[in-house]
């Protein structure tokens, strides 16, 4: 089936500069300060290779635990490591991990909750029971068994938290769909004769689009917990590679020998990004019922 | 009559969902690269008389159907099968590790309950610097990993102050709770704050209904007003989100005893991942699977009876 090419209606001229004032009213300076530390950190992310001052794995047994210095502005970790290149690299699998996560349950779970509101009926009672019963397993337990079976790392973790947070996308966003479908343009469109498959992609999909990326954006944070969870248990990101679930763990044993530097830049990483995922989605998901204040 | 077929038609989805999950834990067997009984073995050389065990207890030369429901009534009779690194009966070796991490659950899940809607409450209460401090500390809160709570109070109450021990579980009661004060806490901090961040907006809203200001209209004191109007009313969204974080504790306890080296179900499963021990695997994430299920339904029922207004039909969300 493929999709008429539909009139090309007339489309108010938006420029970019009246959006960005528009986004800072609605966001907040909290919304704005999130979106910014998540920019900041996908560009620490990309270019990690060019800004990393050393390579994050060359040892230096010689000078373990150092303090900061010009040299390591963040010290090193117990086998001479400098700790900045090594937050730096770390930052790539830390954020590629959840994005790929939240993409694969995205492009599970829109489909699949666009189709159900669509078509009702049975294939709705069908997909909202297998929903029902997605919701019993929790991500954690279930990458844990995907692990157990094909083996620590990344793609196992990935593929069964992505399956496990499906369902939060596919329940929002049929919840949405249901509302869409009752409008009056969609029965406009039918009665003009557009196919189902036109109306969803050209109209129920664009207007779904804000609320989709404000639930992927808390998604965003939530997988991030689990995959760091994932790699501290020893489970996704292999050490020596550098990844902030690692180094959360690997610096654990070095705490009570006074050293907790590694384990709380990391852990401390963590946590701002996931605060920063979950402020701007919230914002974006509801701006008018987030708190005024900051 | 209404509430005994809203209370059938619940369990009736418990009974589906555990079925389910049943056959999930039990099929991921035949999904693994390798026969399955490569997967139980961990690929480990056995002897022939260990494996021709294995394989009569499976059952592998009979039919899928009827070897899944043979492990089914087996690990409903409290037969969960053999270890292969202890070779001891798991169910024995899951026992002894239970009480641990309900323990510590069960700790975690008063810590979220007593100071989850206390801080939400005080925050409502409050408006302001109060409002407003509460509110910053439980965005912090609900986005920090229980492992990375637990570091940051390591480094704090272990190496700073010598006020709690950083690993085990301790013995005896009194020793346990000594132990546990900060993985609890670790695994209830999250939840604590998202508890409180509910509790504010409930009974924010509950503030601003007319029946409280005509109560605070007939001269009813204060202290009266917030625990008859507000806390009644909004103990309803409470005791539905608090169950359900209270059940979400069943998984992230798995993280917290790895972080506190705490001898519990959840460090168990780690290590019989690591060593391949397969048929524990199996069982704690079916016991676990179970445990947050079975919690699950009965905040659904505890919703319907403590809410008149909730539709009794039996009619699922």
């Amino acid at each position: 089936m493929t999709i008429p090419a539909l009139a090309t209606a007339q489309r108010p001229l938006v420029t970019l500069r009246r959006i960005g004032a528009a986004r800072t009213r609605r966001l907040g300076v909290l919304g704005v300060a999130s979106a910014s530390l998540i920019v900041a950190l996908a560009l620490v992310a990309v270019l990690a290779p060019f800004i990393a001052p050393h390579d994050p794995n060359a040892l230096d047994l010689l000078h373990p635990f150092a303090g900061p210095s010009p040299q390591h502005l963040l010290g090193t970790d117990d086998t001479g490591r400098d700790l900045l290149s090594r937050l730096i690299v770390g930052s790539r699998t830390s954020l590629l991990g959840p994005l790929l996560v939240v993409a694969l349950a995205v492009a599970l779970g829109v489909p699949l909750a666009i189709a159900s509101a669509w078509r009702r009926g049975p294939v709705d009672a069908v997909l909202s029971r297998v929903l029902d019963l997605l919701f019993a397993f929790p991500g954690v337990l279930l990458a844990i068994l995907a692990i157990a079976l094909f083996g620590a790392g990344l793609p196992a973790a990935i593929i069964a938290l992505a399956i496990a947070h499906m369902p939060y996308i596919a329940r929002v966003t049929r919840a949405a769909a249901i509302r869409e479908r009752e409008l009056t343009y969609v029965e406009s469109l039918q009665v003009h004769g557009f196919s189902g498959l036109a109306i969803c992609f050209r109209h129920l999909l664009p207007n779904l689009g804000p609320l989709i990326i404000a639930q992927a954006t808390v998604s965003f944070g939530y997988v991030m917990v689990d995959l760091a969870a994932l790699s501290f248990l020893g489970l996704g990101v292999q050490p020596p590679s550098a990844d902030w679930g690692v180094m959360v763990a690997s610096g654990e044993p070095s705490i009570l020998e006074g050293h907790p530097q590694q384990s709380l830049y990391a852990g401390i990483l963590i946590v701002a990004a996931v605060c920063a995922f979950t402020i701007l989605g919230e914002r974006l998901a509801d701006p008018a019922r987030a708190p005024s204040r900051g | 009559m209404r509430i005994a077929t809203f209370i059938a038609g619940r369990l009736a989805g418990l009974a589906a969902t555990l079925l389910v999950a049943s056959f999930v834990v039990y099929g991921a067997l035949y999904l693994a690269p390798g026969s399955p009984v490569a997967v139980i073995t961990g690929g480990r050389a056995l002897p022939a008389r260990t494996l021709a065990a294995i394989n009569a207890e499976y059952g592998f030369d009979r039919p899928f159907a009827v070897r899944y429901f043979q492990w089914l009534g087996n690990f409903l009779h409290g037969n969960f099968g053999q270890s292969i690194v202890f070779r001891q009966n798991v169910s024995t070796l899951v026992a002894a590790r239970a009480g641990t991490t309900a323990f510590l659950v069960a700790y975690a899940a008063l810590l979220i309950i007593l100071l989850g809607v206390l801080l939400g409450l005080v925050s409502a209460l409050r408006q302001g610097r109060t409002d407003t401090t509460i509110l910053g500390i439980t965005t912090v809160g609900i986005a920090t990993p229980s492992f990375v709570a637990a570091i940051v109070m390591i480094s704090i109450f272990t190496l700073g102050l010598h006020w709690f021990p950083a690993i085990g579980a301790g013995t005896g009661f009194t020793d346990r709770l000594w132990h546990l004060t900060m993985p609890a806490a670790a695994l209830a901090l999250a939840g604590t704050a998202y508890v409180a961040r509910l509790t504010r907006s409930a009974a924010n809203e509950e503030l601003a209904r007319e029946h409280v200001d005509t109560a605070r209209g007939r001269g009813i004191p204060e202290p009266l007003v917030i625990r008859r109007h507000v806390l009644r009313n909004a103990m309803i969204p409470i005791t539905t989100v608090g169950g359900l974080t209270v059940a979400s504790l069943i998984a992230g306890s798995v993280v917290v005893e790895n972080a506190f080296a705490i001898n519990g179900l959840g460090s168990y499963l780690i290590s019989s991942v690591e060593q391949k021990d397969f048929p524990v695997v199996q069982a704690i994430s079916l016991l676990l699977v179970t445990a947050f299920v079975v919690v699950n339904t009965v905040v659904d029922l505890l919703y319907g009876l403590i809410d008149p207004r909730v539709s009794m039909t039996g009619a699922s969300r």
